[in-house]
Formats: C-alpha cells, structure tokens, sequence
C-alpha cells in the first residue's frame, strides 16, 4: 500500500508539474467562444482578427488552436496563437481566411465571420472609397496610404463591389457568415487558399500520406531501376 | 603529403598528452584516496587480488569513459587546444572523484576500501564499487557531452545529475528484497550483481533524460526533473512486464542466503527495465503530433 501512495503521489507530481512549466501551456491563452474576444484582444479600433490556421494536436486527447492576424491601420500587423475550445474549433472550420472579430471607430464590436476587410469596407471613416471601373461596375478600394492593408487582411487585389457590400450589410444584421458574392472568402474560397495556404497544405499533406510515402519510395525504387538498366545498356555496348 | 605527415605527429602529440593526463590522473587519485598508494604507487600484479583488480580498472574504466567525451579543437593553435584539453580534462578528473568519494559515502559509508578489498578481497563490495564509478563516469560524460565545454554550467548540472543520482540509490530497498548491507558484509555474490546492475540502469536512464535540447538552464534543468520523474513513472510498467512476458517466479526464500543466479536475475531486469524506460523518457518524438506553430 506505501508502495502504491508513494507511485501515485508520484503521478500526481509529474502531472502537476508539467502543467505549471510545460511549453504549451505557458503562453498561450484559451479561447471557450467568439464571445470573449473584446475582453481578450483590447486594441484601438478599427480592428479586426483574421483566423489565418487552425490546427489541432495530440493523439489520444485533443487540442484545438487557432491562429489570429490581429490588423490595424494604426498598429503593426500581429500573429498569436491561442488555444480554443473542440465546439469553437469545429465551429469555425469553414471560416479560414475569415475576420471572426471586428472593432469599430464607434467601438462597436461584431463577431459574425465575414471576409476581412469589413471593418473598413463597413466603416464610415475614411480609409477608401468608390469607384466605378471601366467595366461600369462600382468597387470599393483602399486610399493610397492604406493600401498595405490588402496583403495584411489577406485579400490581395480584391476589391469589394456594390452587390458585396450590401450583402455584407444583410449578413452582419441577421448574424449570418458571409463568404462572398462567389465564395470567394472562407475554407472553400479561392482568395482564402492563396493568401492563408499553410491550413490548406497540410490537409492535403495529411490526406496524401500513404500516397506520397508510396510515390517516394516507388519513385526512388524506379530511379535505382533504371539506373541499373543504363549502366547494364552502357556494358552491353562496350562488349559489342 | 606534407599535411598528411603534420596531422599524424599531431595526433601523436596528442597521443602522449593523453598519456600524460591519465599520469595526473593518479596523483589526484591518490590525493583524494591516500589508502590507494599501495594500489597506485607500486608494481600491481592483478592476479593476487581479484577484487583490488576490479576496483582498480573500474577507476581506469571510468576515467576512460569520461576522457572519451573531450575533443581537441584545431580552430585554435595546438598548444592552445592542449592547454584547454588539459583544463578540462583536470576538472573532470576531479570531478569524478568527487563524485565516486560522494556516492560511496552515501551507498557505501559503512564500509572501508583497506577492510574490504585488501583484508577480505569481497568481490560484491568490489563489484558494487565498480558499478558506482562506472555509472558515474557515464554521467559525468554525458553532462560534459551536454554542456559543450561551458565550465560552469558543466559544474550546476553535475550537481543536478548527482542529486538525482544519489536519490535513485536510494529507490533499491523498495524494489528488492535484499538486506544490501547485511550481504554485502557477508560477501554475497547475488547482491553484488543486483545492485551493480540496478545502479548501471540508473546512470543509463539519468544519462537518457539529460540528453535534449538546451536552450535556457532554468528550462533544460526544469525538464531533466520531469523526465526523471517520469522515469520513475514508467520504470514499473516494465519491470512488471519482464516478469509478466517470461514468467519469472521469485524462488528464494529470507532463511537463506541467495544464490548469485538470484542476484543476477534481479540485476538484469532492473538493468533490462532501466534501457527501456530510457527508451520511452529520451526517444520518443512527438513531432507532427505536437507541432510548433
């Protein structure tokens, strides 16, 4: 029975021990909902957080983090990785590439998952405005001293039109997720995949393990082949 | 050619200072150990005390152990690189002395060299020793391996691994049945081997959960401790397992003394149970399962 207390304080202690100095958990903070991301991320707005990844590790018991690109036009563009909840994680796994956090002038605060970018798109300052392309179209763009804002909200050369904007108006009152005219925005989006492509990599990376562990060693299994086949050719040539 | 030639007198060079080193090597023995003159100082004739020989090329052993772990570095001048290599070789030559002088206070306070090796030749006391300095030595190595020539961080993990060390010395009365200082006085063969063999494991393990990455001495220390202690965690599941898979039956009875077959049955799987929970504590790697972001 001493033998047995002295093995589980023993168990204990690692355990306690590991989850006060172990590296995963030092640093970084845990995210239950949208619901909490004002009390957490207290930047001056305009401000949105961008889900650029998201990962889940662990064998037997799982973890779910995600990684956020804090954007500010008055701030230096940020990246944190914070650890979620399994609901919120599988909650948010279309929405890649998507602003899951928006802070306005007016200090208004939104957590609906629309393209990024809607903070300024939606905001009555000035950090743009419209116009109308050779196409007759109208578009929103960026004014020239924000424009570094598009490779930092991840949308490139994006520029949202009329129709967008006023169904991103309509998604952000009824609180439904937005993911574009076209889908052009989330998991299944195009400008998603280009801009954020390290979540898309290794999902595809992951699906192809065995294919591309068998492709590796049958390739290299061909290459010694004919390797062989070749310098037998080259002796056969000799001798004739 | 001419290169060829140069690095080969440079070698021999080294070859004699080497030589040289372990000549030093028995003065710092003998000071620390004045009851070894007669071992050290005078022509030694290893067939007349089997055990005196034993204690003495466990010494030897060790100090080649820990030498096996220096390195001439030829980024200096030669005689620089000799200087260096004479500076650590010396610390660690002390070093390992102290660590024998310590560990044999701790396991051994009860018991002299003169009384037991000289007068009594016991070969358990002799093997026990032997074990102790030999699993220093792998220690002190691995440490010197660890901290790359850093002097002072070389001495706080020293300390650390001898901490850890002297505890897991201690473990041997909960996982034998043995009375170690009742046998050893009575120069049993079985407890000689059990416990040389439990501590080797010991050492091998310790040597395990030292070798990680190091970046800061407050984490790097802080994750010795936790491997140390989760050595301690997975030690039983193998132990048990050994005995489980081979169904190895506990056939000696407390009225008499043990046979050396019983020693060496418990030796091996504490020596068999320490590699492998090596194994789990330094070699598993948790890679894509926990990567970094």
């Amino acid at each position: 029975m001493n033998k047995i207390g002295v093995y589980f304080f023993i168990i204990i202690l690692y355990l306690g021990l590991t989850r006060g100095v172990g590296p995963n958990t030092m640093h970084s903070i845990f995210i239950p909902s949208e619901a909490v991301f004002g009390n957490y991320f207290n930047e001056s707005p305009p401000f949105t957080l961008v889900l650029v990844d998201a990962f889940s590790s662990g064998l037997f018991i799982k973890s779910y983090y995600h990684k956020y690109r804090l954007v500010g036009p008055f701030r230096p563009m940020d990246e944190v990785v914070v650890r979620v909840s399994s609901a919120f994680y599988q909650k948010n796994i279309l929405n890649i590439g998507m602003s899951l956090f928006r802070r306005y002038d007016n200090n208004e605060e939104n957590t609906v998952p629309l393209p990024p970018g809607t903070v300024f798109f939606l905001n009555k300052a000035y950090y743009g405005g419209w116009r109308w392309e050779d196409s007759g179209e109208k578009v929103w763009r960026f004014s020239r001293v924000y424009r570094f804002l598009n490779k930092q909200l991840g949308i490139q050369s994006f520029s949202p039109t009329y129709d967008f904007y006023k169904q991103l108006e309509h998604h952000q009152v009824s609180g439904k997720p937005y993911y574009g005219l076209r889908s052009e925005f989330g998991s299944n989006g195009r400008i998603s995949q280009n801009n954020f492509p390290s979540f898309f990599t290794r999902k595809r990376d992951e699906s192809s393990f065995f294919k591309s562990v068998l492709n590796k060693d049958f390739k290299l299994a061909v290459i010694k082949k004919r390797k062989l086949e070749k310098k037998q050719w080259k002796s056969f040539l000799l001798h004739e | 050619m001419n290169d060829m030639l140069d690095r080969l007198i440079i070698r021999v060079f080294f070859t004699l200072f080497t030589i040289l080193v372990l000549y030093a090597y028995k003065y710092a023995h003998y000071f620390l150990y004045p009851s070894a003159k007669k071992q050290l100082f005078r022509k030694f004739y290893p067939s007349a005390n089997s055990a005196d020989s034993l204690h003495l090329f466990s010494r030897l052993l060790g100090l080649g152990i820990v030498m096996s772990s220096f390195s001439f570095d030829q980024a200096e001048k030669v005689f620089t690189s000799a200087l260096f290599f004479s500076f650590t070789s010396l610390l660690c030559i002390i070093i390992f002395l102290v660590s024998i002088y310590i560990m044999e206070s701790i396991v051994l306070y009860n018991f002299e060299y003169s009384g037991e090796i000289i007068k009594k030749q016991n070969y358990s006391y002799a093997l026990v020793s032997a074990a102790l300095s030999l699993s220093v030595a792998f220690i002190i190595r691995t440490v010197n391996i660890q901290t790359q020539g850093n002097v002072v961080v070389f001495l706080l993990l020293w300390l650390l691994a001898m901490v850890l060390f002297g505890f897991s010395t201690k473990l041997y009365k909960l996982l034998s049945k043995l009375n170690f200082y009742q046998l050893l006085i009575q120069k049993n063969l079985a407890v000689g081997l059990s416990y040389g063999a439990f501590v080797l494991g010991c050492s091998f393990t310790i040597c395990s959960v030292f070798y990680q990455e190091y970046d800061s001495l407050e984490n790097y220390s802080l994750q010795i401790i936790l491997k140390a202690i989760l050595a301690a965690i997975v030690f039983p599941f193998f132990r048990l397992g050994i005995h489980f898979v081979y169904e190895l039956k506990n056939d000696w009875q407390e009225s008499e003394l043990p046979e050396w077959g019983y020693g060496l049955y418990e030796g091996a799987v504490f020596f068999l149970a320490c590699l492998f929970t090596s194994l789990i504590t330094g070699h598993v790697y948790f890679g894509t399962i926990y990567p970094v972001f």
